[in-house]
């Protein structure tokens, strides 16, 4: 039995150290040898290691136990839960830097790996972005073992696969790729994984950064993926075949595929009366509509199609434009410049200071603006309601987009017009539906259409909508269970 | 060289700023917007007034004093530009010098063409008309026998301006069934018809009002008659046709009493024959008659009910009998459109016949038929239900 540990070991341990990673070594000897003990102290629960890793170590050369080697450790003496043995010494840096703790036996060439991570973590808490008045409140956070314990609390089935991934070659971080195997479609299943193996990168920190390096297009302007940040939602897309990612260090999961229906959609139509989604589907889609297209059309109206409004509000719509200095396509193109501003502005400040720059910008715009005559007071509310809208939208990710869209459509119709208003939005839409996510058409079920889709794009309830939505391609195409053969 | 998709949409592109460009806009305030124009012809010169609303002050009283419109000097809501020439052209080159920005013709409401002007022949004035995109189709085409001016010195009423009060008075009897709708389009499609007669809405100022006078008969491009509101009922009737657009309360007289009538034409159907080279017509019209009020506590009885059906049924053929005299044997026009139940019960002898020279010695006989109905809301004679 060696009472030294082998060259090897000491070398490895030496250089270890020189690299000056912060990697703390505890020497604890026995009868006949000595053990190492080595961990990176911000990355592990120090109070766990002394007492089930230390402890028992101490403990046991206090007895004079000799053979004392990696196998007897891992069977007689560490209270841990997750430990394993080791023998390749290439890898002992990547368990270090990951918060594993390696235990160096010097009777034995191999070596004890013991899980003791511990990572400060904020507590299950309310959604900050997808706010709900009926859903639950358990949002998920920036750990990635708590998130998943989020989703197999409410999803029990043994399908369920979790398939976890490294990602950056220097952050090394976790992604976890989570979905039914009998329902979700193996194709987009298979395209993601192999994505996420060819991603080359040096550190992965938020899962937007994932969502980028997953996209099909890198030109894209719409949003390929989607995030969700309630684990209720979250279990409800794994029913319908979705394939989630889970980021560690990220509180927003990622679902893939989406289509563009999705991002209109809220778990509170699902939980509250049909009919209500249904309304509220439809407030959402003129929303959409709306924040789009009304200060375009006003620029279009106003300076190159008068003729379009009744004859009575073309002389009102010339008197609130009256004193106005610029053309319209200026206003109107200052104005949702200075909303934009002071939505970044508001965004970018402590809330204290926010609500202040809410107030100024309310003066500024509201009340100076119209009195001096700058802004015609139409276009104010004909802005502030495209403004309004924009928020209507459930997912921040289309209506950030849309803001960009909208600039589009104004500098085309400022420019020809409603001939350019109807090259804007033609050239959208068939962005549209020339796109897709993961190979799922993101127009569907519009385009290409599908009467039972487009339906329940508007209204859904689980009573009478018993298939999946057919453009997934789910492997079980039935939502209930016992109707058409379908699986629980 | 790029390629041909390239090529394209660069082709497309160039196209789109050279028609479409941004140089075309100009903003709703930086254009005069008209909201009526008169056309006039005397003595061989031309007139136009075209009446401009004057948007500076409807913000004004809007703005400054707090949105009541109460207080300070605000001008005038519209001013008067008017041209005069030779013809059409020079005379609208002429408003143009008077006006100091581009004028929007789009709000135009009422296009007012005088006596003197309509007599002498509208003809290459509607085609001006018709190949201009600015004004809209739906306007009212009108004529009158006063004097250009004299409309717009009125302070209408129910708008700010001459062309919306015109507009709203007509839509207002329009909607009641009162009268009926000529526009700018109408008026092109007739006159490019085989048949061009027609009845245009004729306007006059009396007691400071614009009212609606009568209409105006038109053979062609020519005005050739007047009708007087007053006398038009049966005219309007005829015009607007059975499914009860048409509306008008008659009173009826029984000895010194009075019970006045809601009567409308529920349907009417023209039935054409020809026989022996010899057009005739059947007007089958069935009206319904909704009794409004007695003029005092009259106690209606079947047989004076009869009475009265009998008196309205003829008080009612009599209008129907001289409209048609008037359209037939009169004006020698078929601004009915008589014409087209004809041509289509016999198409074959329509397209060999001369329909002008036809159509006056045609015969009309009328089956008139009414339908009294009570109003259900008030009991005008208690303890005996009516009808009986």
């Amino acid at each position: 039995m060696r009472e030294d540990f082998s060259p090897v070991i000491e070398e490895l341990i030496a250089k270890l150290k020189s690299e000056k990673f912060d990697m703390l070594v505890r020497c604890v000897p026995f009868l006949g040898g000595k053990t190492y003990i080595c961990y990176i102290g911000q990355l592990v629960d120090r109070q766990s290691i002394s007492e089930h890793v230390i402890k028992p170590l101490v403990d046991i050369s206090l007895q004079k136990v000799r053979g004392i080697d990696a196998e007897f450790a891992v069977d007689h003496m560490f209270y841990v839960d997750e430990c394993h043995i080791g023998d390749d010494l290439n890898l002992v840096k990547g368990f270090l830097l990951n918060g594993q703790t390696v235990v160096f036996f010097s009777s034995d060439s191999r070596y004890v790996i013991v899980n003791r991570k511990k990572v400060e973590n904020r507590t299950v808490s309310p959604p900050e972005l997808m706010y709900s008045y009926r859903a639950p409140r358990d949002s998920f956070v920036e750990d990635m073992d708590t998130n998943l314990s989020l989703l197999r609390y409410r999803i029990k089935d043994d399908n369920i696969r979790i398939i976890k991934k490294d990602v950056g070659s220097r952050t090394k971080t976790s992604v976890a790729v989570v979905y039914l195997n009998d329902i979700a479609n193996q194709s987009v299943v298979k395209e993601v994984l192999n994505k996420i193996d060819g991603i080359k990168v040096s550190g992965v920190f938020e899962s937007g950064e994932l969502q980028g390096f997953l996209s099909d297009g890198k030109t894209s302007l719409f949003p390929k993926m989607g995030i969700i940040e309630r684990s209720d939602m979250a279990v409800e897309k794994l029913l319908e075949g979705k394939v989630l990612l889970l980021v560690s260090g990220s509180n927003l999961v990622i679902q893939a595929p989406i289509v563009f229906a999705e991002f209109v959609y809220s778990c509170d139509d699902r939980y509250d009366n049909k009919f209500f989604g249904l309304f509220m589907r439809l407030i959402r889609y003129t929303a959409i509509i709306v924040s789009l297209t009304i200060t375009s059309l006003y620029i279009a109206v106003s300076a190159f199609h008068p003729d379009v409004l009744p004859a009575y509000y073309t002389i009102t719509f010339a008197q609130m434009r009256s004193r106005a200095p610029v053309s319209s396509f200026i206003a109107v193109l200052s104005l949702e410049f200075i909303l934009e501003l002071v939505r970044e502005a508001l965004l970018r400040v402590p809330v204290k200071i926010g609500s202040a720059i809410a107030i100024v910008g309310a003066i500024i715009i509201g009340q100076a603006a119209t009195a001096s005559g700058i802004f015609s007071p139409l276009l104010l509310i004909l802005v502030s309601i495209g403004f309004l809208s924009t928020f209507v939208i459930p997912d921040f990710m289309l209506s950030n987009v849309l803001r960009i869209v909208k600039f589009l459509i104004i500098i085309m119709t400022g420019i020809f017009g409603f001939y350019g208003f109807s090259i804007a939005i033609t050239f959208i839409l068939s962005v549209l539906v020339s796109a897709n996510s993961f190979g799922v058409p993101y127009f569907a079920p519009w385009a290409p259409f599908n009467l039972y889709d487009a339906v329940r794009t508007f209204i859904f309830s689980r009573g009478f909508s018993p298939e999946r939505q057919k453009y997934m391609r789910n492997q079980d195409k039935m939502r209930s269970p016992g109707k058409k053969g379908g699986q629980p | 060289m790029l390629p041909k998709k390239a090529r394209i949409i660069a082709l497309t592109a160039s196209f789109s700023v050279i028609f479409a460009g941004c140089w075309d806009s100009l903003d709703i305030n930086n254009r005069d917007i008209c909201t009526a124009v008169i056309a006039d012809q005397e003595r061989g010169a031309y007139s136009f007034y075209a009446e401009i609303a004057n948007v500076t002050a409807k913000v004004q009283q809007g703005g400054q004093n707090g949105g009541q419109g109460g207080g300070g000097d605000q001008g005038p809501a519209t001013y008067i530009a008017r041209g005069h020439g030779e013809s059409f052209a020079e005379t609208r080159l002429s408003i143009d010098n008077n006006i100091n920005k581009q004028i929007f013709l789009g709000a135009v409401q009422a296009l007012i063409i005088t006596e003197n002007m309509a007599k002498k022949g509208i003809l290459q004035y509607a085609y001006r008309i018709r190949q201009s995109l600015d004004y809209r189709k739906t306007m009212d085409v009108l004529v009158t026998s006063d004097r250009p001016d004299n409309f717009f010195s009125v302070k209408p009423e129910n708008s700010s301006t001459v062309g919306f009060a015109i507009n709203y008075t007509l839509r207002s009897l329009e909607r009641s069934g009162k009268t009926f709708h000529m526009s700018l389009d109408d008026l092109l499609q007739k006159l490019a018809s085989k048949n061009p007669s027609y009845l245009l809405s004729s306007v006059s100022v009396k007691n400071g009002q614009i009212m609606l006078s009568g209409y105006s008969v038109f053979d062609g491009d020519k005005d050739i008659g007047f009708i007087p509101y007053e006398k038009a009922k049966g005219t309007i009737f005829l015009m607007l046709g059975g499914g009860g657009k048409s509306k008008f309360d008659y009173p009826v007289m029984d000895g010194e009493e009075s019970v006045t009538f809601e009567v409308s034409l529920k349907s009417m159907k023209i039935k054409a024959d020809y026989s022996m080279g010899k057009v005739s017509f059947t007007l089958d019209m069935k009206f319904t008659a909704r009794l409004l009020y007695p003029s005092n506590a009259v106690r209606i009885t079947s047989e004076k009910l009869d009475k009265i059906r009998e008196k309205l049924k003829k008080q009612l053929e009599s209008e129907i009998s001289e409209a048609l005299f008037l359209s037939r044997a009169y004006y020698k026009c078929d601004y009915f459109s008589m014409s087209e139940a004809f041509r289509i019960a016999h198409p074959g002898a329509y397209k060999k016949m001369i329909w002008k020279d036809e159509f006056v010695k045609a015969s009309f006989s009328t089956n008139i038929k009414v339908d009294l109905k009570k109003n259900y809301s008030i009991d005008y004679n208690p303890g005996k239900e009516w009808p009986y």
